[in-house]
């Protein structure tokens, strides 16, 4: 039986429970972790949901991590949500020390961010230019390229507002604050190659309309009929720099981002959780299924 | 142009003129919202939110990039 540790409103724990089948899997959602009976010893546990379906230490077969953190707490003391996380962090940990996670674990960029990834990719594809500063150190080395502000985190300001990839002049920008900074790509198409164990999906969306800079900033929530992502065929040179990519970084699970530039891939990053369902919500390509066989297995 | 964008550094090349300094938080702005629908009932008994179509996935999940703290703040992001 797969554990899948995630959040109760999450659609996409509900699209892979509805391919696997119900009796397969057992949802263990953290926004809702009062409605659940959890037994947990150094060497057993058991989780039971409100229906008495159940999975244990015994029946656990696999264990995949969705997004669980994304959803928080309602009307609770800090230190109860604190002590909720780390139980779910453990339970999640002992069923990676007994090798049946699938996936990535949901802090794995705090182990392993851009900068590094960007340094184990540079083996594989051409990668941008990139630096990142405290007090401009490293900008004059930029010389005249034209560059973009990006963030790490994605994080949001007091306002509730978020950094995108934005086009800044090197002279404007103030010392007293922290810069990560990426040569400018003109580029016609934004990539991505969502990888599932040993399957790789590549997909090309057009940049010709684009008003900004960043594709996450102009996606169309309200008509999803309009395919914004098509899938095309890996060559098999970009196929191999994917696969020794992986390798190195020691995944099968994740969304390699790039852009096309004059004919050539440049890689931009890695997400080791990222979204994947919005390539394929229409079900052609077969996602959902490679998915639930890759969680299953 | 670069999708759309016009290509700023040329425009103050040569010029000399006195330049507001830019952080971060002024280049930030409000990211796509994302609206969970209040029909978006989860139940125990088939482990999953009802939904209507692959529009109703999407508009739960999509791009949720962030874990929260009890106060609903942002922390420890895992990217999207």
């Amino acid at each position: 039986m797969l554990l899948l540790i995630t959040g109760s409103k999450d659609g996409t724990s509900s699209l892979l429970i509805s391919e696997i089948g119900n009796q397969n899997v057992f949802r263990f959602n953290y926004d809702l972790f009062k409605d659940y009976t959890l037994e947990f010893t150094p060497n057993y546990w058991k989780i039971s949901n409100p229906t008495g379906h159940s999975i244990d230490s015994n029946s656990v077969t696999s264990c995949f991590w969705w997004k669980a953190f994304n959803f928080y707490l309602m009307d609770q003391e800090e230190f109860v949500v604190e002590e909720v996380k780390y139980i779910f962090r453990e339970l999640y940990h002992w069923c990676r020390l007994r090798g049946i996670t699938k996936g990535n674990p949901h802090d794995f960029h705090n182990h392993m961010g851009k900068m590094n990834i960007l340094s184990i990719a540079s083996k594989h594809f051409r990668t941008p230019r990139t630096l990142t500063s405290f007090g401009l150190g490293g900008v004059k080395s930029l010389g005249e390229m034209p560059i973009v502000a990006k963030s790490f985190t994605s994080g949001l300001t007091a306002t509730n507002a978020t950094l995108m990839t934005t086009a800044v002049i090197k002279e404007s920008l103030h010392p007293d604050f922290p810069w990560f900074l990426q040569e400018l790509l003109s580029s016609k198409a934004d990539i991505t190659i969502f990888v599932c164990g040993k399957s790789f999906f590549a997909y090309t969306r057009d940049r010709s309309q684009l008003k900004g800079l960043d594709w996450r900033a102009e996606q169309n929530f309200q008509d999803m009929a309009t395919k914004e992502w098509f899938r095309f065929n890996l060559s098999t040179q970009l196929q191999k720099s994917v696969m020794e990519f992986c390798a190195d970084l020691n995944v099968d699970w994740g969304r390699l981002d790039l852009m096309e530039v004059d004919g050539e891939m440049v890689f931009l990053e890695f997400n080791a959780n990222g979204q994947w369902v919005f390539l394929d919500y229409s079900n052609v390509d077969g996602l959902v299924k490679t998915v639930c066989d890759f969680l299953m297995s | 142009m670069v999708g759309g964008q016009n290509y700023l550094p040329q425009f103050f090349k040569g010029r000399k003129m006195l330049i507001e300094l830019i952080t971060p938080l002024v280049l930030a702005t409000s990211p796509m919202a994302i609206i969970v629908p209040e029909t978006a009932n989860y139940s125990h008994g088939t482990q999953m939110v009802a939904m209507n179509s692959a529009k109703d996935v999407l508009s739960i999940t999509f791009n949720g990039t962030r874990t929260y703290d009890y106060r609903g703040q942002p922390n420890d992001s895992d990217n999207d």
